[in-house]
């Protein structure tokens, strides 16, 4: 009887073992980390007659994220990540809160699909399916990269993508002769979840082929639809669908020491309402043509781009035309100032450093934009009504790579005009460089200095002066790294916003027509500061603590100027 | 990226292919949108403010149009006013050709009291963007007033002498009063509820006042024909007395075990913050799916279902505070009629 309970201790024991190396294998785990101390003080000539803002602010929060990455087999591969969020005033556990941020299965089936279901990042081309850029990411400053990496990350920004949650499969077809193989791709996901009265589900669902005809030549067709489900609503039976496809052709070749390629892309988009008595009566279309000319000289590390774009006024793709940025939020640091207690403007700092002013969504709408932000393609690369040139040179830099440039010019134009004939024109200049320091004097610590600038000008000539307008915006950011010590960098980042000017902002109904117009007029300067230390535990995981100030002086209504004074303390992980 | 023979061909394929798709945006458009010189134009009056009617019996379905004309769009407000009680109806538009429906006043009202029979209103137009224009009515008298919606649930109208309400205090304030009154009038009938304070220690609440769903409805909780948290408003008429650093914060409080008990320390309160910065009677409205829960550590911070649930609302509190960083100042605000709509907001 002993010797029994000895062999089933062992057996356990081996047991358990061999679970626990299995278990080593095909678990994994990822995740991030954030402290953030934020303590603000406002003051400035808004305090002369404000005398309801506090002028002390303390925020910050704690967060975990956990991710468990399951890999029941080769094939196979599952991941949770779970968030535990404590507000910084959130004491003894009152604050938190616990959430399910990602979850997904992805794998390959029979070893020929592979498919994803749950959140998946989706993206197609500019003109279809595109998460564009937000404003104010021109260059790159270490003292504001941390921020806008959380920016990015609580954002879910993964390069151009959008994060979706439904099913996608891919698979591929080889062939022996002719074309070498056919990519089809296939994805189906929930838009927006009705509220089962009047507003119904909005799904999205998109399907790419790809044609490898062979290393000189690529087909690829997509096509994209927005559309809301009938009868998911019950007192709602309208219909809404947002349909967009294109073809993008692509070839390049070899010449001497220079690579060339050219891409070719053009679609239609149509909106089509139905059960709604104050929609358009006709499905509203148009198209965009878009050739784009790229030129690499490999060994001097130079790269240059040459594009044409037409973008119909009517062309709607809201997968590519959704707004990051969102002007019209509530910015977290001292949310509402003046006796009236109005919602303070968001400011280059507030960009730089609030999360919550992003929107995560498609949308159907074309939301709202400052035009002293961005004017020319405040919609990205898919901005309706836009047709003209653009070309961007970059320089990787020199041998020892000590020197990087980049410098890049558009050239756009209306094609309908907006409550008159006259045309708006639009030019945009836009030039940054990175100075590595240390490459020169040969230390083997950091001194990276950048700076970048940017001017946009949007001129339309008026019939009688009413529709004249002039907007002229400067922006420049420049930054300092230096490590003073192993992994101990001296940090000093300023960023720029000068504006100047008249435009006439559209507002729109819900159908995207325009039905009236805002008289928008900028004579502002803001300034953000920035200085500190950060400590580099590793590529991913910072402390940084900086002192942050923030100057607004807005001439069109001077009594709320004020300068906001932050400081800052920022543990991030990512691992 | 090695070339292939008929790759030198492409070139000239898709410099066809491009003038070909170039040509297409050759396209010949009409302006969109309204036209800026209809906006944006010289403003003056061609047809000066007048109604279809003299006088107006609501009761019997009556409605009065009124009618202008403006040479460019401009943002307009119509204020209808009782020249007897003060009360007001705000109409708004930018449109300029003011007819049919875009004026129609039903007798609804926007700031209280509620319009009667007998009164005299009359009618201003002015604008936004040229203050210095303003036109006039004729004076119009009702004969007869809007009856108020049916429907809805009743919280209180406070004129019910029987009906049981919570009230409490912070010891440092001076609260002056926290109770029924009738010393001006009311929005809807006789009386109201009435909290006034003065913040003497640089502390921010005041004082409070509780209703349960027992005294009010006779329930345990709150029933309403839906669970939908966007379809069940809200309402109540709040008084404004011209202190511009009160703040009405009115807090919903869930039985989230359904136990008959309310335990602030385990049970989610979800609430709304209004700035009381307005003199008179005004109107409020919003969907329960505007609330938030309360961040107020052991009040009503932690749910225990972790979401709001608009169909276990045992009671409703309403909290006069003084806005932060303030002190020594006056406090106060009038609360009338206070009613859940379902599908909508009360409109009086």
């Amino acid at each position: 009887m002993r010797s029994n309970k000895i062999y089933f201790l062992l057996l356990l024991g081996l047991a358990t073992a061999s679970v626990q190396a299995q278990v080593a294998n095909k678990v994994s785990f990822s995740g991030a980390g954030r402290f953030l101390l934020d303590q603000g003080r406002i003051g400035g000539d808004l305090l002369e007659t404000d005398t309801t803002t506090a002028r002390r602010e303390l925020n910050g929060q704690a967060l975990f994220d956990f991710g468990i990455n399951i890999r029941p087999n080769d094939d196979t591969e599952i991941k949770a990540v779970t968030r535990v969020e404590n507000a910084i005033d959130g004491f003894w556990g009152a604050g938190i809160t616990f959430q399910l941020r990602e979850l997904y299965a992805r794998g390959v089936a029979g070893g020929v699909v592979r498919y994803a279901i749950g959140d998946i990042d989706a993206a197609l081309t500019p003109y279809t399916l595109w998460n564009p850029a937000s404003e104010f990411r021109f260059t790159r400053t270490e003292a504001f990269e941390v921020f806008r990496e959380i920016v990015d990350y609580e954002n879910f920004y993964a390069d151009s993508s959008w994060r979706q949650q439904g099913l996608e499969a891919e698979w591929q077809l080889d062939f022996a002769r002719g074309i070498r193989s056919m990519t089809f791709h296939g994805l189906v996901s929930k838009n927006r979840q009705t509220d089962y009265f009047s507003l119904p589900d909005r799904l999205l669902a998109f399907g790419r082929i790809g044609v490898d005809v062979s290393p000189a030549l690529n087909l690829q067709f997509q096509a994209i639809n927005i559309f809301e489900v009938a009868e998911s609503a019950q007192f709602n039976d309208a219909e809404r669908a947002h349909r967009a496809g294109s073809a993008l052709i692509s070839t390049g070749a070899t010449a001497g020491q220079m690579n060339w390629r050219l891409d070719l892309e053009s679609g239609l988009s149509s909106v089509r309402y139905a059960n709604i008595a104050e929609a358009p009566e006709e499905n509203t279309e148009d198209f965009f043509v878009d050739a784009a000319f790229r030129i690499q000289w490999p060994r001097r590390k130079l790269n240059l781009h040459l594009a044409y774009r037409d973008v119909g006024p009517d062309y709607r793709a809201p997968g590519a035309q959704s707004r990051r940025l969102n002007p019209g939020a509530s910015p977290e640091a001292f949310s509402f100032y003046t006796n009236r207690e109005t919602q303070r403007p968001i400011t280059i700092g507030d960009i730089v450093r609030d999360r919550s002013l992003y929107n995560r969504t498609i949308v159907t709408e074309l939301t709202a934009f400052n035009p002293v932000w961005e004017n020319a393609e405040a919609y990205g690369q898919a901005t309706p009504n836009r047709r003209g040139l653009s070309t961007r040179l970059h320089w990787a830099g020199d041998s020892a790579r000590r020197v990087e440039g980049r410098a890049s010019a558009s050239w756009l134009t209306e094609i309908r005009g907006e409550g008159t004939e006259n045309l708006r024109q639009f030019l945009t200049l836009e030039g940054s460089g990175l100075l590595r320091v240390s490459g020169f004097t040969g230390w083997d610590k950091l001194l990276d200095l950048n700076l970048g600038l940017r001017h946009q000008q949007t001129m339309r000539n008026g019939t009688e002066g009413i529709d004249q307008v002039r907007l002229n915006s400067f922006q420049a950011e420049a930054g300092l790294q230096w490590e003073i010590y192993p992994r101990l960098d001296l940090l000093g980042g300023v960023l720029l916003l000068k504006a100047q000017g008249n435009e006439f902002l559209a507002e729109r109904d819900g159908f995207n027509r325009i039905d009236f117009y805002d008289d928008f007029q900028a004579d502002l300067s803001e300034i953000w500061w920035s200085g500190g230390l950060q400590y580099r535990f590793s590529d991913t995981m910072v402390l940084t603590a900086q002192y942050m100030v923030m100057d607004r002086q807005n001439n069109l209504a001077p009594v709320n100027n004020y300068t906001l004074r932050q400081a800052v303390v920022l543990y991030n992980l990512f691992f | 990226m090695k070339a292939l023979n008929f790759s030198h061909r492409l070139p000239l394929l898709f410099a066809a292919m491009f003038s070909v798709l170039s040509l297409f945006s050759c396209r010949e458009l009409e302006p969109e949108g309204p036209e800026l010189i209809d906006i944006f134009g010289e403003f003056y009056i061609i047809r000066p403010l007048t109604q279809d009617r003299n006088s107006v019996d609501f009761s019997a379905g009556q409605t009065v149009e009124f009618s202008a004309e403006l040479s460019v769009r401009t943002p307009w407000s119509l204020s209808i006013r009782s020249i007897e009680t003060g009360a007001r109806k705000i109409i708004t538009g930018n449109e300029k050709l003011i007819m049919g429906d875009v004026a129609r006043w039903n007798g609804s009202v926007t700031f209280a009291p509620l319009f009667s029979a007998g009164e005299h209103v009359v009618a201003t137009m002015t604008f936004s963007a040229f203050p210095d224009s303003t036109m006039v009515s004729d004076t119009i008298l009702i004969t007869g007033s809007r009856p108020l919606p049916e429907g809805g649930i009743l919280v209180s109208d406070f004129e019910d002498p029987d009906q049981v309400f919570e009230t409490f205090s912070e010891f440092q304030f001076e609260e002056t009063s926290n109770g029924i009154e009738s010393l001006f009038p009311a929005a809807i009938g006789d009386n109201y509820w009435y909290m006034f304070g003065r913040d003497n220690n640089r502390s921010v609440f005041v004082c409070g006042m509780r209703i349960t769903a027992t005294s009010a409805q006779g329930t345990p909780v709150f029933e309403f024909p839906t669970e939908n948290e966007d379809k069940v408003w809200f309402n109540v008429f709040v008084f404004g007395a011209g202190a511009p650093n009160t703040q009405l914060v009115i807090d919903f409080q869930e039985d989230d075990n359904l136990d008959g008990v309310y335990v602030p320390s385990q049970e989610g309160t979800y609430n709304y913050l209004i700035n009381v910065d307005w003199t008179g009677w005004r109107i409020i409205s919003f969907p329960y799916s505007a609330t938030a829960l309360s961040t107020n550590g052991g009040l009503g911070n932690i749910d225990a279902n972790g979401k709001r649930e608009v169909d276990r609302i045992i009671a409703i509190q309403f909290i006069l505070l003084s806005a932060a960083g303030q002190n020594d100042n006056p406090v106060g605000f009038g609360l009338d009629h206070a009613i859940f709509s379902i599908n909508g907001p009360f409109e009086p």
